[in-house]
């Protein structure tokens, strides 16, 4: 049975890379560009969960809500403010922006908040449920994250799929002066990708910190980076390859901390991660874009 | 012949420091086909991405309908009337023929005037028989002709006052760029004001009411179709003698 443990946590773990791994690849699809602040927005929203959870005693859903609320527009905040004057700017300026924008949320967070770990209440209370007569137990917290994970998918496969608003933000992901030409709002449409893909970095946040309890302002830089790698193991710009890429990641992770090495663990990873690139080098379920002339 | 409806007047643009429009004048009236002919880089598509909004111009004014546009956001120019179809198709290679086609309806969906969509759609699909065959597929799959029609079939979607068009033959075996100008002939019997910017002038001209002739950034010379067709500089420089 801790095979099976091995694999609910990795699928858990995975979860949250792959709701953190919409955001980039979100916002990679659209403004093409690697928003190296996301994995910050995460911790944001974690601390806020905390202290309307721990100080102000809200019930966790609260908590949550809020946390939704300050990340949706701390991201278009930054979007309007650091990204957008740079539209038109070589991509080197704007990495190097994004990188910026990380740095100034991490030193934020640290006058704020303090370098002092916070111990993150578990946003899902329950304990944990006993399978095969106690034989394996999954707690409720990797359930929820799991689950959560599942419908955010389908919302967004929806979203993108059925809406209006979702074809919009596809037709400005190929072409945006050929989005425009069908009267798009650009901008505007840029603007809701980031708050769509913060607004899940919050709800990222809370479940990571609820499964790996420590909140301090750096929380959100190395879940970051590695839902980032998800996001181009599964092909950047895709959102099955988000998915995909993140919850591979999150099962390669655990494997590789029970099996090989806990030190190890991350060199794994993007090790296969490497292999991976050198295979498929557009991803998992990256389309390679081929024109017609 | 109607009134004027859309009026460019002096419009100057600039790439950085390149001059690519040095004070083009010129005007499409109601019901008619205007024509901008000239050669590589003389300027034809930069005007048509100023009318659309996708570029500023530095002076001068346009205006559509007695409005002036310059003073319009860009994504309201569609909801105006002003659709084009842009030089190269520039379709959504990654969505399916019949969401391309909604995106052309995109602005009328938005203000709860969806009704009429769905005929439109089969009126497009009457047009172009090929299209509603594939509606379902990605239309990154359409041959370069299949592509083309779409890229009209969209920008027909928005019910356009005046329908720009930017190089529709580019490309096109010539069966098939016979079939397009049938298309804008047919189109234009049934009162459709259009702009079109082409490299086969000799096709162009004989569809268009009016002619304008661009050179690097400045209209050299213009009248009617005929006259275009028969004056003996424009045949040297443009009709290969
Ligand atoms: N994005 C751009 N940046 C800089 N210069 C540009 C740009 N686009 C066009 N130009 C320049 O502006 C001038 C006009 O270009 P434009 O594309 O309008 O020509 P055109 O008449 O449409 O030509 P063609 O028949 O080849 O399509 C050219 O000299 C071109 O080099
Ligand atoms: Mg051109």
């Amino acid at each position: 049975m801790t095979f099976l443990n091995f694999v609910i946590s990795g699928l858990s773990l995975g979860s949250v890379y792959a709701i953190i791994a919409l955001g980039y690849t979100m916002v990679y699809g659209i403004a093409k560009m690697l928003n190296f602040a996301h994995g910050d927005v995460i911790m944001v929203g974690a601390y806020i969960c905390f202290y309307s959870v721990s100080r102000f005693h809200l019930p966790p859903i609260v908590g949550v809500i809020l946390a939704m609320i300050v990340c949706t527009m701390l991201g278009i905040i930054v979007e309007r403010l650091a990204y957008k004057p740079l539209r038109r700017a070589p991509s080197l300026a704007v990495l190097i922006t994004a990188i910026g924008v990380s740095y100034f949320l991490q030193n934020s967070a640290l006058l704020l908040w303090t370098s002092n770990p916070k111990m993150f209440p578990s946003v899902v209370t329950k304990g944990s449920l006993k399978l095969f007569s106690g034989q394996l137990s999954v707690s409720y917290v990797t359930i929820v994250t799991i689950v959560t994970c599942i419908v955010i998918m389908i919302c967004l496969t929806w979203f993108t799929g059925r809406t209006r608003m979702g074809k919009a933000m596809r037709a400005c992901s190929e072409d945006k002066g050929a989005a425009q030409l069908m009267g798009i709002n650009v901008n505007a449409t840029i603007s809701l990708t980031f708050a769509i893909g913060s607004g899940l970095a919050a709800i990222a946040g809370v479940l990571l910190c609820s499964s790996y309890p420590t909140l301090m302002p750096t929380t959100g830089s190395m879940p970051g980076i590695k839902a980032f790698t998800a996001a181009v193991f599964g092909g950047i710009g895709s959102i099955p390859g988000a998915l995909l890429g993140g919850l591979m990641l999150g099962v390669i992770e655990i494997f590789a901390k029970a099996y090989i090495s806990t030190q190890l663990s991350d060199a794994v990873v993007f090790a296969v991660l490497i292999i991976v690139l050198l295979v498929k080098p557009a991803g998992l379920l990256g389309i390679e874009m081929q024109e017609k002339v | 012949m109607g009134a004027p409806i859309l009026k460019v007047e002096d419009i100057n643009v600039y790439y950085g420091s390149i001059h690519a429009i040095k004070g083009i004048s010129f005007e499409v009236c109601e019901g008619e086909v205007v024509t901008l002919i000239g050669a590589n880089g003389a300027g034809k598509s930069t005007t048509l991405n100023t009318i659309s909004g996708l570029l500023r111009p530095a002076s001068g004014s346009i205006s559509f309908m007695g409005k002036d546009l310059l003073r319009v956001p860009p994504h309201r120019i569609v909801e105006m009337g002003l659709a084009q179809v842009p030089e190269g198709r520039r379709i959504f290679l990654h969505m399916t023929v019949k969401e391309n086609l909604e995106m052309g309806a995109f602005t009328r969906e938005a203000h709860g005037k969806a009704q009429g969509i769905e005929e439109d759609l089969e009126k497009v699909y009457g047009f172009f028989p090929r299209l509603k065959e594939r509606s379902r597929q990605q239309a990154g799959t359409l041959s370069g002709g299949e592509q083309q029609m779409l890229a009209m079939g969209r920008a027909l979607m928005s019910r356009p006052k005046l329908l720009m068009m930017d190089e529709p033959s580019m490309g096109l075996a010539p069966i098939l760029v016979e079939q397009i100008f049938d298309i804008i002939g047919d189109m234009h019997k049934t009162g459709a004001t259009i702009l079109l910017v082409e490299q086969n002038a000799r096709m162009a001209l004989s569809v268009a009411d009016r002619g304008y002739v661009l050179e690097t950034g400045k209209v050299v010379t213009t009248g009617t179709g005929e006259e275009l067709l028969s004056s003996p500089a424009i045949k040297k420089a443009y009709l290969g003698g």
